[in-house]
């Protein structure tokens, strides 16, 4: 394994992770496929799980196929569509097959998604989970009965800075950390100046010292795709600017690249951000122009 | 007042009642017809069985979609609507506008604990006074050792333009 998360994390470097959506399909060579565009290029790649409620291929068995290729995987976990007996089997099934990360979410409701007649299950929430999985990787299940080779995993949490309240976010945030999360991946960032004022809030708790805050990056190919996302991803907030700015690019592809390097320049100078999660939904290829045109190839 | 200095009686309740399930069902029901008298039109209650009322400013977090007790999640949409049902407002953004009324923000800092689903549609007070679930927390000062967090985010609200 060339890069990976927990080395990045233990000595410190600028974190960049890339995000991979598995296919509709059975198919492995589409994500075979789409991990070619990740190597040498990111730490770790996110596999996401059914996201938006669309069913798709088991964010473990995409990661497992990703550490075929040599990749290191963050595998999602939404708390949707497991309760709390199946998604400390999924964590213990995962580390045994050799995942290392997992990001532990509440997970977008099945509202959102094409099969709203299935039913929800949220038996925990995202902040319980965290602390449930912390527990396993101490030893300890849930009940309190012992783990003999318990999971060796990096926690990962999510959080969105431009939710409303922001005091809300912060506190939520505190308890994430405080149920033992090692990472934060946050929702993409287009409004720099409110995802700073979010990050110096985090400052005043010192929770940057705690955990690294990895700042989500979104690079799009069109107009149509940033308003899709906007209308249709739960939590993606989108400023008109940005949408006008895309609908007048001449080559909208180009200056989606360009506004993704310039939005990662700017969250690179706040104080406390740790790393960078480049999630181009449906459009994987473009990873590596990112991460070298921000100038982050290098970076070790 | 607190529940914990007669730990005796919620010994003896507790015993009582589990050994006769004829009148554990009755008792049950009678506290749920009482408790949901009150709580419904009050709080909207949901009946989880398991209340966090207090921790919450006393607005019932299980009105949520997602049933979170450790809210509001990542899905809001601007403005602080809900993701599931975009005209209503998310039931944490409430529970939060009314936290900084009471000033019982930093009772949201306290983690709670999955919830006993297995105590779904039975009588929290009763479940109280069995000693299966812990008491309302109605004093701040209890959780004063975060209160840190609530000047901190009252400050981050402030910066908001």
């Amino acid at each position: 394994m060339e890069r990976s998360l927990r080395s990045a994390v233990e000595k410190n470097e600028f974190i960049v992770t890339g995000e991979l959506g598995p296919p509709e399909s059975a198919s492995a060579d589409a994500v075979r496929k789409k991990a070619c565009h990740f190597r040498g290029v990111v730490d770790a790649v996110n596999t996401t799980d059914n996201q938006s409620g669309i069913v798709r291929m088991s964010s473990i068995a995409a990661a497992k196929l990703l550490l075929e290729e040599g990749l290191d995987p963050v595998v999602q976990m939404t708390c949707r569509d497991r309760n709390r007996i199946a998604l400390a089997s999924d964590i213990l099934g995962a580390a045994a097959l050799g995942v290392r990360n997992v990001l532990l979410l509440t997970g977008d409701h099945m509202a959102m998604g094409n099969q709203p007649d299935a039913r929800p299950v949220f038996d925990l929430d995202s902040v319980q989970l965290i602390a449930a999985v912390r527990g396993m990787c101490g030893g300890r299940f849930m009940n309190g009965r012992e783990i003999k080779r318990p999971p060796d995993l990096l926690l990962g949490g999510a959080a969105n800075p431009f939710a409303e309240p922001m005091g809300l976010r912060l506190i939520r945030l505190a308890k994430k950390v405080r149920a033992g999360v090692d990472f934060i991946q946050t929702q993409a960032v287009f409004d720099v100046d409110r995802f700073a004022r979010w990050m110096s809030g985090v400052r005043d708790l010192g929770l940057h010292e705690r955990v690294k805050i990895v700042a989500g990056v979104l690079p799009v190919r069109s107009a149509r795709a940033l308003e899709y996302m906007r209308d249709h991803v739960s939590g993606m907030i989108v400023p008109e600017e940005t949408v006008r700015r895309m609908r007048s690019a001449v080559d909208a592809a180009e200056e989606g690249v360009r506004l993704a390097c310039e939005l990662i320049e700017r969250i690179r100078e706040i104080p406390g951000v740790s790393g960078i999660h480049l999630m181009p939904v449906m459009w994987e290829s473009i990873t590596p122009r990112v991460v070298e045109e921000a100038g982050l190839l290098h970076r070790h | 007042m607190s529940l914990h200095i007669v730990p005796r009686f919620t010994r003896w309740l507790d015993d009582f009642l589990s050994a006769r399930p004829t009148v554990e069902r009755i008792v049950s029901a009678v506290g749920l017809v009482i408790e949901n008298l009150v709580k419904v039109p009050l709080f909207k209650c949901q009946r989880c069985g398991e209340c966090i009322l207090s921790h919450t400013a006393f607005v019932c977090s299980q009105r949520c979609p997602k049933r979170l007790r450790n809210g509001g999640c990542g899905g809001t949409r601007p403005g602080g609507f809900c993701e599931v049902y975009p005209e209503r407002r998310c039931i944490w953004f409430l529970i939060y506008s009314r936290a900084r009324v009471l000033g019982r923000v930093a009772m949201l800092t306290e983690i709670m604990p999955g919830h006993r689903w297995d105590f779904e549609k039975t009588s929290a007070w009763l479940n109280v006074f069995r000693g299966r679930e812990e008491p309302p927390v109605w004093s701040v000062r209890s959780v004063a050792e975060r209160l840190d967090f609530d000047v901190a985010s009252r400050a981050l609200d402030e910066r908001e333009p």
